[in-house]
Formats: C-alpha cells, structure tokens, sequence
C-alpha cells in the first residue's frame, strides 16, 4: 500500500502523539509507585497515628467470645480480625450471600474495639468490602495507590492500562540492555557539559543502567500484578475450567479442607497466637478464621516478611484443639515453584521485606527509573527540535511531569485542610485534579516561554508547597515532631523530613536554574 | 552498511530523488501487524494453552501461575522480534505455527 507524502506526515504525527502520551503514562505510574512504596508510612503520617506491631499480643480472647456469642451462626463463615481505623481492634464475622440479588462478596457484622479496655466502640453491618475501605482517614494513601495502579480508570481497564505500560516499560529495560554496548562504562559515566545532546545522553546513560535490574524486576512483577486476575485468571479460567472463573480461582486458592460440619467452638485465639507469634518470628498482623462455628474450623495468621525472609508467612491452625496446621501458600495447597514465585511478585514489587530499609532503596532506585523515563523523553525531543509536533508534545511532557508531583502534594493539601470536617475522600480527589487544570492553565499562559522558564517556575511552586506541608498538616490536628518521637510515631517525622527534603531538593533546583539563566543588563 | 552510516533504509528513500521500493512498504506493514496485534494475540493465546500442557507440580497450581506469569515476557519478547528481526518473512512462518499450534491446543481441551 503506497502512501502519500501527506498520509506518512499524518502518520508519523500519530506516532510521535502515542509515544508522548505513553512516556506521559508511564511517567504518571512510576513517580507514583515511588511515592506509595511508602504507602504505610503515608498513612500512619496522614492519619497522625502511632503505629505498633504489637496488636496481636495482648489478649483478644474474652473480646471474640463475647461477640462470638452475640453473632448467629449464618454469619460465621469468614471471622476477620485485624487493625481497624483509629487505633481500633476490627472484628468482621460474615458469609457470601446467595440469591439472586445478593453481590459478590462477603456480607456481615463489623465491630470495633478498643484494644485496651475490651469495650465496643462502633457495630454496622454491610459488605466486607465496603464497610473496609470506608475509613476516611486512609483516603489520601488509598488515592495515590489506586492512581498508580489503575490511574483511577474504572475496572478491569485501569489495570489493563497499568499492565500494559509495566510491558512498555519490560520492553524498553531489554532494549536498552540489547542496545547499551558499554553497560559497565556507563555505570560510571560522568555528564558532559554544555547541556548539549550528548550531556542529556550521558544522564540518561547514568539513570539507565543504574535501574537496569530494577526496571525489569518491578515492570515485570508489575505488569503480573496488573494481569494477573485482571486477564489471567479470565484467560485460564476460559479454556481450563469452561468459563468459570469462581472455579479457577477455588482451585488457586482453595484451603482442602477435609469438611465436618458438625457444630464446634473454637479454642482460645489467645492460645493460638501464643503459638502463631513464636513461630512466624513476629506478632501477626491479621487473623482469619473459616467456618468459626464448625469442627473444621481453620485460623489462619498472617506474619510480615522477618529474620531476612524475603515473604511473609500465613500459619493454619485447627480452630477446635488450636493445633498448628502448618504453612499455608497463597496459592496452591503446597509448596512449589509456582506458589513460591507467585508469591514473591508481592515484595520484590512493594519492597516491603525488609522494612524501611528495604522501602528506602526501592524509593531511590523508583526515583533513578523515572527521571530515566525523563532524560529518555529530553533525549528524543531534544533530536527533533526542529519538528513541530515533537515541540509541542514535549511541552505536554513537561506539563506532565510537573503538575502530576504538584497535584500530588494539593491532593495532601486536600486531605489535611478538610480533615476537621471529615470530608477528606472527596477533596483528596478534587485537589488532585484542581491542581492538575490550573497547572495546565499555567502551561497555556506559560507558552510564549521557554521551558527552562517554565521548570523554574515550576519546581518553585513544588519546592513551596512541600515546604507548607508539615505546617498545614500540624495546624489540623496532626502531631507535632515531638510528639511524633515521644509516642514513637516514626513514620510521621520520617515524613515530614521526607517531604521537607524534597521542598528544599526542588527550590534548590529552582534557585539554580535562576542562576544560569542569564540577566538582563 | 548504512548502520554504519547512522542511517536506516526508510531514511535512505526518503531522501529526494530516491525511489522507494515497495518491498520495504510490506516489510514494515509485516513489522507492525506482528509486532502489535500479532504479538498480543498469539501471547494471550500460550497463556490458555498453557494450562493445557504444563505439569501441576506438588501445590496442584503451577500450570495455571506459570503461563499468567510468564504472559508479560511473552508479550515483550513477541513485540522486540519483529522489530529487531532481518528475516521478517521467517518470522512471520513462526508467528503462523505458533499461533496455529496454540489454536490447536485450545480447541482439544474443548473437545477432549
């Protein structure tokens, strides 16, 4: 098919207009995964809570036989306790509801305790689903999470989205490897001055190869994570077990139990996570028990990665005589190389196995692979300045890569300033994309400049609006940094040294450019 | 050659007074059509072959978790191929008995 000189102009404008738009995609998942690899942190700094591990040692017994005794039978087909808002104790009995207009999911009776005195806080019933993620308190994390994963496109495309562009970004570490003729060379390769193409070659060089092994561990765990039950489980579930996918996915994570439904009790929790804590290596972080009112009653505990593991650790005990049942794998009924690597996607994507030290270097190398993204996008643009199209898709490039960090700092400021009010869901949202139009109004009236002009402005109102933060959060109610080290709230001072670090990285990059751009005489 | 020179074919032709044959035109239509819907269709398709002919393993799961696993890399390495490859039309056979041999995979789980 011959093409005209016209036809081929128009495509190659497609061309160029699709790879700006992914670069501005990927660019968008992967500053946020940087920041929500501390999504915990983020939360506990938000929330102003003081964060223990230590939930699961003190004795929750005479608190589930209480409510045990007050929730029917019907309801006890999923028991979950686990850290509710607040600093709470959250209790969940409930079972799937079958008929015709019940919804997937689990339906049941929430309670809320105080840890300390035993004493009922707050009982609703509802959804699992809903009655757990209406905490408004988690709002902010639960938004930037959701913005990395989905980019809050509803459904399964938010993640065929995101799994799409964890293979974009699986394709360019390989090309890259495929191409770079000099890794080792370039691990040390210095950038040459005159902000000539060469010089934005060398940092991208640098940023590259350095992230080289990230990029290809956390795009490829990352689009599995996307696909996994998003298009995997559809795909198999399609040819393996004609369509089922409730059956697939029972015959990935079904617990084989041998059923006995004869009517029992189960034993003291506090017995069971006596045995749980001495074998994970640290206090559980959530219990689960199935079929709590029957003779095959199983209590699974759920341990964080500890003593160098790279996985956490789930125990099975008999609910009735409390005996320990052994491992359990989030899929599959044994061990095995399937159920092992499946696993280990989780961590090696979060960087969470080993603990702040761990999430601290994955921050870093997540911050090394999108200024990568960055430099590669100058690169290409900076080889075609003489076309249009490319000028114009850089600037959008650059809109991009200033408002989504900004938005992402309003969206705080959404969060902190209606706090008192309780409205902080709808105006962590609304802030993001407030901050996100007047940005691109910004941009519109900023056309006539330069980009250089406009990247100061830029990282001058970022680097301010970081540095507002921990004030603004601290006038609505949160605790002050001494209050933070004295109650051990570590993950709030961490933060706002984390946010101030970058306010003050941002105004210095700001200053600097200021200082080169030349002055009028 | 034009490697060397820093220079592609398509750039060669275009060049002014250079006649662009029509070969190349194929080529590339052969490039984008296996590395893009070719691509993400044959790799969804060994992902539900998969199952089919991969042993369970002890945890009665690993022919479900290996081929949703590996479907990323899959995906990556039948996109890198067409647009790397010389042999575009040996390629293109592959891609063919690939997809023919997964095809076939599927309809005998239906039927078996």
């Amino acid at each position: 098919m011959a093409l005209i000189a016209e036809q081929t102009k128009r495509l190659v404008k497609l061309h160029g207009w699709i790879a700006i738009l992914l670069s501005m995609l990927l660019y968008t998942v992967m500053l946020t995964g940087t920041v929500v690899v501390l999504d915990n942190e983020i939360n506990h700094w938000a929330e102003s809570e003081v964060h223990t591990d230590e939930l699961f040692t003190k004795p929750i017994d005479r608190m589930y036989q209480r409510l045990d005794a007050q929730v029917p039978n019907e309801l006890k087909e999923v028991v979950s306790i686990s850290a509710g808002p607040d600093d709470t104790l959250r209790f969940f009995f409930g079972s799937t509801q079958a008929g015709p207009e019940a919804r997937a999911g689990v339906f049941g009776r929430q309670y809320l305790m105080d840890p300390d005195s035993g004493s009922l806080l707050r009982a609703e019933a509802g959804y699992q689903e809903d009655l757990f993620g209406e905490n408004p308190g988690a709002a902010l994390a639960r938004f930037l999470v959701d913005l990395h994963v989905r980019l809050h496109v509803p459904g399964r495309w938010g993640l065929y989205l995101t799994g799409t562009l964890g293979v974009v970004m699986l394709i360019s570490a390989i090309t890259g490897i495929l191409i770079h003729r000099n890794i080792i060379r370039d691990l040390f390769v210095t950038e040459r001055p005159g902000g000539r193409v060469v010089s934005v070659r060398d940092r991208h060089n640098l940023a590259g190869v350095w992230s080289l092994p990230f990029a290809l561990l956390l795009s490829f765990t990352g689009a599995f994570l996307s696909f996994a039950v998003a298009l995997g489980l559809p795909v198999v579930a399609m040819v393996a077990f004609g369509g089922d996918q409730d059956a697939a996915l029972e015959a990935v994570t079904a617990k084989h139990i041998e059923v006995d439904t004869t009517p029992a009790k189960i034993t003291s929790i506090d017995e069971i996570l006596k045995q749980a804590n001495a074998i994970g290596g640290n206090p559980a972080a959530a219990i689960e028990i199935h079929n709590a009112a029957r003779a095959d009653a199983l209590v699974e505990t759920f341990h964080s990665a500890s003593g160098g593991n790279l996985r956490g650790m789930t125990l099975a005990f008999s609910g009735p005589s409390g005996a320990f049942l052994g491992r359990t794998h989030v899929v599959g009924t044994g061990g095995s190389a399937g159920a092992t690597l499946a696993e280990l996607t989780a961590p090696l994507h979060f960087g969470n196995f080993a603990g702040l030290t761990s999430k601290i270097i994955w921050v870093a190398l997540g911050a090394a692979m999108t200024f990568t993204i960055v430099s590669g996008v100058q690169l290409w643009a900076r080889r075609r300045e003489d076309d249009p199209v490319w000028v114009v898709g850089y600037r959008a490039f650059v809109y991009v890569a200033w408002a989504v960090p900004i938005a992402m700092v309003a969206c705080c400021y959404g969060y902190f300033l209606t706090k008192l009010s309780g409205d902080m869901v709808a105006w962590t949202a609304r802030a993001f994309v407030l901050a996100m139009l007047v940005c691109a109004l910004l941009s519109i009236l900023w056309a006539s400049k330069t980009i250089a002009w406009q990247n100061r402005r830029f990282a001058t109102i970022l680097g301010v609006s970081l540095l507002l933060l921990p004030l603004v959060r601290l006038q609505m109610g949160g605790l002050s940094l001494g209050e933070a080290i004295y109650y051990g709230g570590h993950d709030i001072w961490l933060m706002d040294l984390i946010v101030l670090l970058c306010g003050g990285v941002s105004l210095f990059y700001a200053r600097r450019r200021f200082r080169e751009e030349p002055q009028p005489a | 050659m034009l490697s060397q020179l820093g220079l592609d074919a398509h750039e060669v032709f275009a060049l002014p007074g250079l006649k662009r044959p029509n070969s190349i035109d194929v080529e590339r239509m052969w490039r984008w059509v296996l590395a893009l819907p070719g691509a993400l269709i044959i790799s969804i398709l060994v992902m539900a072959s998969f199952p089919m002919i991969l042993p369970e393993g002890a945890g009665g799961v690993n022919h479900l978790v290996f081929p949703v696993l590996a479907f990323p890399l899959i995906w990556a390495t039948l996109i890198i191929l067409p647009v790397s490859s010389l042999h575009i039309r040996k390629l293109a056979m592959i891609y063919g008995g690939l997809l023919a041999l997964c095809l076939t995979i599927i309809a005998l789980s239906f039927v078996v």
